[in-house]
């Protein structure tokens, strides 16, 4: 998809307001029925018991304690001055941290570097091949994480094999595993990008690199004051949706590393999922999924405001 | 140097890292379908075969021999169709109204908001109250509430996909529809359905993609009869660890209608992909 659409699409959220512009009787008349409420209901439904409803239990649920029999009882605000002092929840949003901004950076770093270095190929390269290269970022993270623990396995895995490091436990070294798990997730992540980048790219229209080259400007300058403002928005878009879905991180670790060694690739996702599936402190574990949607949508909100100011800057 | 000489170099190179880029992304591929085909005895070696010497399904023949495995494909596929189908029936109709009609209060308008906001919370927020209430109603583990839960997933980026199609309609179809006597629902079936064909099939596949392999939510939800492949396949890192042909005929089994559908669907997935962008 070329800039442009994707300006279209963000763009549509904000012409909803327009949508049925009423004029004549017969406009009103449709305006009044009953059908709209109708087309509607069976979405409203689904979106208020299974997202509504939930999301406001689970604010409830931070005030209380729960046992494993499933009776709760009242605690007030001690879920929150736990976790405020919980050492381990902070160590994973460590983990979490380093994994999201890792991942992210090194992933927009190689999408950015192929897209410009393919530029002219991305062009000609067909469909065929665009999905071959996004067979990573359509397999389930589950496969990706199992298949990717054998081929590092140290005694009969492949990577050891090709790489020549006899024996190497990549997965089994506290200092190795958590860079591991990162390249894990720039195999299967910098495809989305890529494609996001490369799309760009052959956005760009080609009279205005042509021009800007006839006006003198080296490649550099074409790069710095004509690619990068026309691609940046929308790579930061992608690029902060991909932060967002790092920091819920969850199947990969649970596959690939099991949390470990000890707790050196223990995600806040992880560790979120044992407090409410393995210990059932699901009061405590509805807090601190509560405390990281506020720290995340926070993040994102600022991100996206900043954009919004760069841009308008821009234009 | 001349001119010719540095395109070439710079065509050499480009294919260079093409064939590089290649094999990094068909790596893990490789090892499935070269590991799925051969016998035990050849899996844990070291140093480690690349190519099985003896060409064998048997993996395949024990994988299928397990009445499991059936009932955990019959899972994951209904499971996928039946929230696909579900998802595609609501939110089209959904999307038609949020499009062209204003609601009070700029209600429709809080509901995009909502349903993007969705996408920024953890699925954690949602999931630990929604399996108390799945257990007080006696749906855990059951393959429907895997549906229910697959379809609402997918609805915020089937809505997003949906609207600008039904906006990029001009209005005077509506209009038109209108005076030829049709009532709301009439136009909707007869005028703009029709015209939403890319975008039913963009949603479509991503839903489709979704469910399958959908993790997270059947991890916790399912326990035995309404266990998905993705589930399955993560057992593997317990009981079955050292058991790689199987590992590898399973994931084959998971992976090869994912990568079939990427084939046959390419546009409508190329589309899609980067509307995950915004999704």
């Amino acid at each position: 998809m070329t800039q442009q659409t994707v300006e279209k699409r963000v763009g549509a959220g904000a012409q909803i307001p327009r949508a049925g512009g009423a004029g004549s009787r017969k406009n009103r008349q449709k305006q009044s029925s009953p059908v709209w409420h109708v087309m509607l209901a069976p979405s409203l439904i689904l979106i208020i018991s299974l997202l509504v409803y939930p999301l406001i239990r689970a604010v409830i649920m931070t005030f209380q304690k729960t046992t494993l029999a499933g009776k709760s009882s009242w605690v007030g605000f001690d879920n929150y001055t736990r976790l405020a002092t919980d050492e381990a929840f902070w160590r994973s949003m460590g983990v979490t941290a380093v994994f999201s901004v890792g991942a992210v950076v090194l992933e927009l770093a190689l999408a950015w570097a192929l897209a410009l270095f393919l530029w002219n190929g991305f062009k000609r390269l067909n469909t065929f091949f665009r999905i071959v290269f996004a067979i990573p970022m359509m397999l389930s993270p589950v496969i990706v994480g199992v298949v990717w623990r054998t081929l590092l396995n140290p005694q009969f895995g492949w990577i050891n094999a090709v790489l020549g490091t006899d024996n190497a436990d990549w997965l089994g070294n506290p200092q190795t595993a958590l860079p591991v798990l990162i390249l894990v997730d720039v195999w299967q992540w910098t495809p989305f990008l890529f494609l996001i980048v490369a799309s760009g790219l052959a956005g760009v229209p080609e009279e205005v690199i042509e021009a800007a080259k006839i006006d003198g400007a080296g490649y550099w300058r074409v790069l710095r004051s004509i690619v990068i403002p026309l691609t940046a928005p929308v790579t930061i878009i992608g690029a902060l949706f991909r932060f967002v879905d790092a920091t819920k991180t969850f199947d990969l670790p649970y596959n690939l590393t099991s949390g470990g060694p000890g707790t050196a690739t223990e995600t806040v996702g992880m560790f979120i999922y044992r407090k409410a599936f393995t210990y059932y402190e699901q009061g405590y574990a509805s807090a601190l999924s509560l405390v990281l949607t506020i720290i995340v949508g926070g993040l994102a909100f600022f991100i996206l405001r900043w954009l919004g100011r760069v841009q308008r800057e821009l234009s | 140097m001349n001119k010719t000489a540095v395109r070439s170099i710079t065509g050499a190179s480009r294919a260079i890292v093409m064939v590089l880029l290649l094999s990094v992304t068909l790596f893990p591929l490789f090892w499935i379908v070269s590991t799925a085909f051969r016998p035990d005895s050849e899996t844990l070696v070291n140093p480690p075969m690349f190519l099985p010497h003896t060409v064998t399904t048997e993996q395949f023949v024990n994988l299928f021999a397990d009445d499991d495995t059936w009932k955990f494909i019959k899972n994951s596929l209904i499971a996928t169709v039946a929230s696909t189908v579900l998802v595609l029936a609501v939110a089209a109709p959904a999307s038609y109204a949020l499009a062209r009609h204003r609601f009070p209060a700029d209600a429709g308008r809080a509901i995009i908001m909502f349903m993007l906001a969705f996408r920024f919370i953890p699925g954690f927020v949602f999931v630990i109250p929604l399996f108390l209430s799945f257990r007080d109603l006696h749906l855990l583990d059951n393959v429907w509430a895997l549906v229910l839960m697959y379809t609402v997933m997918n609805l915020p980026l089937s809505v997003w996909i949906m609207m600008p199609t039904i906006q990029s309609i001009p209005m005077e179809i509506n209009e038109a529809a209108a005076i030829d006597g049709a009532s709301v629902w009439q136009t909707f079936t007869r005028v703009v359905l029709p015209l939403m064909g890319p975008a039913l099939a963009t949603a479509g596949t991503l839903s489709m993609i979704f469910a399958w392999n959908e993790f997270f939510v059947a991890l916790i939800f399912t326990q035995n009869n309404a266990v998905t492949l993705p589930v399955l396949m993560s057992t593997y890192i317990g009981d079955f660890g050292i058991q790689w042909g199987r590992i590898a005929a399973t994931a084959l089994v998971a992976v090869a209608p994912i990568v079939l559908l990427g084939l046959l669907a390419q546009r409508a997935l190329v589309r899609g992909m980067t509307a995950g962008a915004v999704k």
